[in-house]
């Protein structure tokens, strides 16, 4: 179904190869996907089988690349024909007011009949498990609704393939679960031929057929998925993470189990290791104790947006003290976002009392300097052409001393000292994100605030933000929202669930991630609370990450 | 101040899905009941002709069994209409304690209020691929008629983009214009996908295009229509005895 032969590309103006000799074919009714770190040329494969190079970014281009018979390369406005695509942000894909029109929107540009376009809007929602949605206007979607729209709206075209880019991106795990047992779903009942790019292969082991692996523009590794194992991993160096399943079996050095393959090693962990039950399991790992002053105050608050019907907030009472971590955890629309806007004074609660740092955040010239904010979008941030002047620039404005000085000291902690002369919108996603951290940091704010860190970030990106965020934050009080429950175990010492604008739990991370079912909020646990409830029967607290696991397996 | 203007345009701007006899009016009818609506608020001469035009966009608020789309048009026309009637009354050539320069620029506002709530309540209630079907059928290109109903998904989202731009860059101390550089880059950005999804989506691939939503229903929007031109006549008659 998809032939990629020699292919070869590098972006105008650029003097090096993005792609570097690509060969790899997909056969029909294969869902595979495509992994490697950040840079390493993924976007830009899939936008070529998508036919969006040549078409739309230009560049040198060498091979061959034939998806569906069509020739990519000499037909690319073609393409749409047999291939859909869907790019990882759902809320910038839907172009209509209506889920009616926005999936009816390619059939009718087919110039289809109506009766036909009627019939492919109903089965692509169907398909999707979306039915329910046709009515609502698509300003009123949540991202899992917006993705399903997404979805069905390339599938009213009839496409033979489909191309995904990193679809699970704004997803809470549960979701991206679904839509890619929906994707599987295709493969199998409908015929249709699935590439996702995935950064997460946790998220994908169990459905897909078969992966391929760039790094540098080149495949360095691509084969069936049953030959994906710890050995094959390691010996071949190949730029994936390994799944946490395959940490665990690490941690217990059973080489037997390295040659097994990851899609069996996964579920073999999930069913069970063969360990005895505990009755009961406690350590003290140290929560913060004492009198400290609360820094944030909510008072009963409420909040709806101009022209919803509910609230997306309801009756929110909470203290955060000073250098305290939390961690605002919760599903799609949760209320999340939400609650971090209002606490930076964007948007004010319907009903209720907020204040931040002793006043009301509405109040933002109070605020300037005291809190650090980094928007889940962070160009939103910046404001200057190169990174240097960036953090430079803000430390001018704070009128901070020795704002050269700072501004190196800052570039470091974050390291981005290598990058300061790069241009912002050259950088990658994930140093973006370290650069809005490190405008945010310039002026040593006692209040630090994050919406979703670890979108669009690769395990490795994930990784250097997290131990960023461990060097700074002895001294910050920090907020942290996100779908994610793997950040908030590692960085947040206090944890706030909120589900349907409510709270449902807050308290310290480690008693509520063992007392709370999080599975019931569409939220999966990481692996090793997972297994730690599994194993020991009336555990209220236990490890968060993979090495006090391992404590915890010695004793 | 501008925050708080630009929340409110965000929220008048956005679509609502609710069906209402304005939702149902046919798109041609609601389009003359503006025209009208616009006729009336010319022609009206004295303060209360003005304000006889004001009750047009109170009656369709009523239709659309939602009062708050009242408060939420005006809410985002209020500050500059008032802005309008202050300067007007501030520069008119008779001077600032005329009853007429006063009477001027009260009527002056308040036509153009009628003008705008009219407009963004009909707007919140009108699919915009209503009116990129009606462009096409008076012979405007695929890609123009389109346009619309773009422009109407994107105003709300750059509104929020800058908000929340806006927010991030304040508490670095940056002034309000300075969050424009940010919200050009990440709206020339939002546009670069959103052409590279009507791409995908097979958009220009050829020119005979097909609808499924109807251009709405003549009773609802004949009644529009007859209440629009009530407020012309009343116009006309009480400039004549006035």
């Amino acid at each position: 179904m998809i032939e990629v032969e020699n292919l070869w590309f590098k972006y105008e103006g650029s003097r090096d190869w993005v792609l570097k000799n690509v060969n790899f074919k997909v056969g029909s009714k294969e869902f595979t996907v495509i992994m490697g770190p950040n840079g390493s040329g993924k976007s830009t494969l899939v936008r070529i089988l998508a036919g969006l190079i040549p078409k739309f970014y230009h560049g040198e281009l060498r091979g061959n690349v034939r998806v569906g018979g069509i020739d990519v390369l000499k037909k690319p406005e073609e393409v749409f024909k047999v291939a859909s695509f869907i790019f990882e942000d759902p809320e910038v894909q839907l172009v209509t007011t209506t889920v009616r029109d926005e999936v009816s929107f390619g059939p009718c540009n087919l110039g289809l009949s109506r009766e036909e376009i009627v019939r492919r809007v109903k089965w692509s929602l169907e398909v999707v498990k979306g039915a329910h949605l046709e009515g609502r206007s698509t300003f009123e979607l949540s991202l899992g609704e917006m993705q399903k729209v997404v979805l069905a709206s390339v599938l009213s075209l009839k496409p033979k393939v489909l191309v995904l880019d990193e679809p699970s991106v704004f997803l809470e795990t549960k979701t991206a679960s679904r839509l890619y047992s929906l994707l599987k779903d295709l493969t199998t009942k409908l015929g249709i031929t699935v590439v996702v790019v995935e950064h997460e292969l946790d998220r994908v082991i169990e459905y897909a057929d078969r992966i391929i692996v760039l790094d540098e523009g080149r495949v360095v590794w691509q084969s069936s998925v049953e030959n994906l194992t710890i050995r094959s991993i390691e010996t071949s160096h190949i730029p994936v993470p390994l799944p946490e399943a395959a940490i665990i079996v690490k941690l217990l050095k059973d080489e037997r189990l390295y040659e097994v393959s990851l899609t069996r090693l996964a579920k073999f962990v999930k069913q069970g290791l063969r360990l005895k039950h505990v009755k009961h399991y406690y350590v003290d790992y140290g929560e913060i104790k004492g009198f400290r002053k609360n820094i944030v105050i909510l008072k009963n608050v409420w909040f709806k947006y101009p022209r919803a019907s509910t609230y997306v907030l309801k009756n929110i009472n909470l203290n955060i003290r000073d250098k305290e971590h939390v961690g605002i955890l919760g599903p799609n629309g949760s209320g999340k976002s939400t609650l971090i806007k209002i606490l930076i004074g964007l948007l004010k609660p319907t009903r209720g009392s907020v204040e931040v740092l002793g006043v009301n955040p509405r109040n933002r010239r109070e605020l300037i300097g005291k809190i650090g904010y980094v928007p889940q979008n962070p160009t939103l941030t910046f404001t200057s052409p190169t990174v240097f002047d960036e953090v430079f620039n803000t430390a001018k404005k704070l009128k901070i001393p020795n704002p050269e000085e700072e501004t190196e000291n800052v570039l470091k902690i974050t390291g981005l000292d290598n990058y300061r002369d790069f241009r912002v919108l050259e950088l990658s996603y994930g140093l973006r994100r370290r650069l809005s951290i490190a405008t945010a940091l310039v002026s040593k704010p006692k209040l630090l605030i994050l919406d979703e860190p670890t979108t669009y970030l690769d395990y490795k990106a994930k990784e250097n933000l997290i131990r960023i965020l461990e060097k700074i934050r002895k001294n910050v009080t920090l907020i942290i929202a996100s779908q994610d429950p793997g950040i908030i175990t590692r960085l947040c010492n206090m944890m706030l669930v909120l589900d349907k604008g409510t709270i449902i739990a807050y308290g310290s991370t480690r008693k509520l991630i063992y007392t709370l079912n999080l599975a019931d909020l569409n939220i999966e646990e990481p692996l090793i609370i997972r297994l730690t409830k599994k194993f020991f029967k009336q555990i209220n607290y236990g490890p968060l990450s993979v090495e006090e696991f391992a404590e915890m397996i010695a004793k | 101040m501008m925050l708080w203007i630009i929340d409110k345009v965000r929220t008048a701007l956005t679509f609502s899905r609710e069906e209402n006899v304005l939702s149902r009016a046919h798109i041609v009818f609601k389009i003359c009941s503006v025209a009208v609506i616009f006729a009336a608020s010319i022609a009206a001469k004295t303060l209360i002709s003005s304000i006889i035009v004001l009750i047009y966009p109170v009656v369709i608020a009523y239709f659309t069994k939602r009062a708050k789309v009242l408060l939420e048009a005006l809410e985002a026309v209020i500050v500059p209409i008032t802005l309008l009637i202050l300067f007007t009354w501030l520069l008119s050539p008779e001077g600032v304690l005329n009853i007429f320069s006063i009477l001027r620029a009260l009527i002056i506002g308040s036509r153009v209020l009628a003008i705008a709530l009219t407009l963004l309540i009909m707007f919140t209630y009108t699919n915009p691929l209503s009116i990129s079907i009606l462009l096409e059928k008076c012979k405007v290109p695929i890609v123009l008629s389109q346009s619309v109903i773009l422009t109407w998904r994107l105003i709300p989202l750059v509104l929020k983009d800058f908000l929340e731009s806006f927010t991030s860059i304040k508490l670095r101390n940056y002034h309000i214009w300075e969050a424009l550089i940010p919200l050009t880059a990440v709206s020339m950005e939002r546009a670069f996908r959103v052409s590279e999804t009507l791409y995908v989506k097979g958009f220009g691939w050829t020119t005979r295009r097909t609808y499924i939503i109807s251009l709405g229903r003549c009773k609802e929007g004949l009644l529009l229509l007859i209440i629009a031109i009530l407020m012309l006549l009343a116009v006309f008659v009480i400039n004549n005895i006035y």
